[in-house]
């Protein structure tokens, strides 16, 4: 006796495959169920976000050599303005789960006087941020999509172009930059920290050299960081840059028209520490975060979004 | 009240020639009509205030270097520490220290039997006025952050050094930081000058603790003086030695951690175990209300008899909060091993209006900083040990005050 069943036929959902999401950052295509894009690793809860919610989020990149602080910076940056209740001041929400964790990862380090781990240079480990931020200047909210990038992804792409897709693209996209350098390592003489900078800027003005749409026109924030180690870059961030990275000073007033320095700080004083292999490391004993929102603030302010 | 005086004479030429042109106007327009009079009056009277205002406005947010007479002669000053006292006269010299706030000094046992009666008295009630008794007792030290959220390699090694028990004998602490006018006291009379306040090592250096005009004070004052409405704020901006050849000019010295951990965190032995000790002076919860802290309070530093909510049990304003306050010990942290090899850095306490983290503006949170380092949130409050004090039998009856060590 022959008894007839039903089978669901599912292979329409192989459908789904043949459709390309095209990546947020990079813009190729992509597998509807990718968790990053397989081009440039980005995630691709970016892209699902940007279709479902109708957001089309501007980018901010955020730049600087290896050890220069970026990911304290902005994972302490998330966290003050999510933390922030004063509706007459910068706020930031977090768009999904995956945009939490660079503010968690940070302020649990902190908070156990320690600096986070360094950014792995594989693209699929950084932390990208999605968030929204509200902005007393401005009616509607602004969508920012900001990435951690790790410092030797950023040198080898500047090196060797289109070594990191990703990398390029973001900075192809991004409506504004902050620019990280290490103020305590320039007033100490390094020169490394100058020279990289201005390859930086250099690298930023051939990728979109348009003089009102490229990065000629792109507000460009310069951040020198870990000044509460060399206290004197708070009084006049551009007299700094002057005195202790006139390379970069010549390169921004010749060929940046929208650029501002200023000086940020997070730990009230640091102290080596020597590991168990040896090996010696900074610590910060407390955490006293000075001008983390202001470069941002002026940069939303300047961006042409929203 | 603060005394404005007249920057320089050019001003003041200018002042009168503005108040006679008042005068003549009034005069002219008399001959028009009432009305017309008081009118031109009530004008030019408000012509002459907005100038004199956009006078004072200039001056604050001119880059020249103010003159002496623009900062502000600290007005509660008595007499005394203003005229001229005769060395040879006691009685004067009494006065000038109680006006330099150096009561302690007097209540040494060598000075306070050549005061009188009333002298006596007025030390004692000074010190009960400006100081808070802690009693002795057990306090436990801990390290910069709780071992059971530490989660790192160094884990074990904090864990086996945790839980200090630190004996401490009974001591009169601050009840405020050490003011700026306090400080001004300080530097006028020529703290900076006499090098038997300092410690021989940083003698040399004291030529370096310079203001931004270079004049003998804390770094952010500008000639030689603080900047205006911030008397009764904390003094910052002083390095570990100049905190302490201030507390040696009044008669005082630093608090020991143990010192300072006792007074914030009050501990209750109840048994044979550990004291029962808070985590903030007011309980064991963070409240923001009660302390100046990142978020909480003008993201700036307040007068120090602000947040009283917060105050310790034995009456001790703003421990934690506002300023981070040196004390005599030295920082430790058993994974710091090759810290600053030289120069032993010192212990901070007590968190500061910046400070962003709940877990280090507790009672037992320690940090620490090179004893040269002048922080724009660091300051400092003194203690006087109670076997110090000759008490004149006006001293709390506190169980372990040193009632018996009363002098006659």
């Amino acid at each position: 006796m022959t008894k007839s069943i039903d089978i669901p036929l599912q292979s329409y959902q192989l459908a789904k495959y043949a459709v390309q999401v095209p990546c947020y950052i990079c813009g190729e295509g992509n597998a509807f169920d990718g968790e990053f894009c397989r081009h440039c690793f980005a995630p691709m809860a970016l892209a699902h976000q940007a279709n479902t919610q109708d957001v089309r989020p501007a980018m901010i990149a955020t730049l600087g050599a290896s050890g220069v602080g970026k990911t304290v910076y902005l994972g302490m940056l998330m966290d003050m303005l999510s933390r922030e209740t004063d509706e007459r001041r910068l706020q930031m929400l977090a768009r999904g789960a995956f945009s939490i964790n660079l503010q968690q990862i940070t302020a649990s380090a902190l908070a156990r006087c320690e600096f986070p781990d360094k950014t792995p240079n594989e693209p699929d480990r950084w932390n990208w941020v999605h968030c929204q931020v509200r902005d007393p200047k401005r009616k509607q909210p602004v969508e920012l999509v900001m990435p951690d990038m790790a410092g030797e992804a950023i040198m080898e792409e500047i090196d060797h172009p289109f070594t990191y897709h990703g990398t390029r693209a973001l900075l192809t996209k991004s409506a504004g930059v902050m620019v990280l350098v290490d103020g305590h390592k320039l007033q100490e003489g390094s020169l490394d920290q100058d020279h990289f900078t201005t390859k930086l800027l250099s690298y930023l003005r051939e990728l979109d050299p348009h003089p009102r749409r490229g990065w000629p026109a792109r507000p460009i924030a310069v951040v020198f960081t870990k000044a509460d180690q060399c206290d004197n870059c708070f009084d006049d961030p551009s007299l700094f840059a002057e005195r202790y990275a006139s390379r970069l000073w010549q390169q921004c007033q010749q060929r940046f028209t929208s650029h501002r320095f200023f000086a940020a700080g997070v730990a009230g004083a640091c102290a080596p520490r020597t590991q168990y292999d040896g090996t010696r490391v900074n610590v910060p004993l407390r955490i006293e975060p000075r001008g983390i929102t202001e470069p941002f603030a002026w940069l939303v302010e300047q961006m042409k979004i929203g | 009240m603060k005394r404005f005086q007249f920057p320089n004479p050019r001003r003041s030429v200018w002042v009168l020639a503005i108040t006679g042109a008042a005068s003549v106007g009034n005069l002219f327009l008399a001959g028009l009509s009432e009305n017309v009079v008081v009118l031109s009056g009530g004008l030019l009277g408000l012509a002459y205030a907005g100038w004199r205002f956009r006078g004072i406005r200039l001056t604050q947010r001119s880059d020249e270097k103010p003159c002496a007479a623009e900062t502000i002669i600290p007005a509660e000053l008595p007499k005394a520490l203003d005229t001229e006292a005769p060395l040879d006269d006691p009685n004067a010299l009494v006065d000038r220290m109680f006006a330099q706030g150096r009561y302690a000094l007097l209540l040494r046992r060598q000075l306070l039997e050549s005061l009188s009666a009333e002298q006596a008295a007025r030390a004692v009630e000074a010190l009960q006025k400006n100081m808070a008794m802690v009693p002795s007792g057990e306090v436990v030290l801990t390290h910069p952050f709780d071992a059971a959220d530490l989660g790192s390699d160094h884990a074990e090694e904090v864990r086996a050094t945790v839980g200090k028990l630190m004996r401490v004998e009974p001591l009169y602490l601050d009840r405020y930081p050490v003011t700026n006018q306090q400080y001004f006291r300080f530097v006028e009379a020529g703290g900076y000058q006499q090098m038997s306040l300092w410690d021989p090592e940083i003698l040399p250096g004291v030529l370096d603790f310079v203001d931004q005009t270079q004049q003998p004070g804390p770094r952010h004052w500008i000639d030689g003086c603080f900047r205006r409405g911030e008397n009764n704020h904390p003094v910052v901006g002083i390095s570990w030695y100049e905190a302490t050849a201030f507390a040696r000019w009044v008669g005082k010295r630093l608090p020991t951690d143990a010192e300072w951990v006792k007074s914030a965190s009050w501990p209750v032995r109840l048994s044979d175990g550990d004291p029962i000790q808070r985590r903030y002076p007011w309980g064991e919860a963070i409240d923001r209300d009660k302390a100046n802290l990142w978020g909480s309070g003008p993201e700036s530093i307040v007068p120090v008899e602000q947040f009283a909510d917060g105050m310790s049990v034995g009456g001790v304003y703003q421990l934690v909060g506002n300023v981070w306050e040196w004390t005599a010990g030295g920082y430790q942290h058993p994974s710091l091993r090759d810290l600053s090899a030289n120069v032993p850095w010192k212990s901070l306490r007590g968190g500061a209006f910046d400070t962003y983290f709940d877990n280090q503006a507790t009672c037992d949170f320690q940090s620490g900083d090179h004893p040269m380092a002048r922080c724009h949130n660091v300051g400092f409050r003194c203690a006087l040990g109670a076997v110090d004090v000759a008490t004149c039998g006006a001293a709390p009856s506190t169980e372990t005050s040193p009632a018996g060590e009363q002098v006659a």
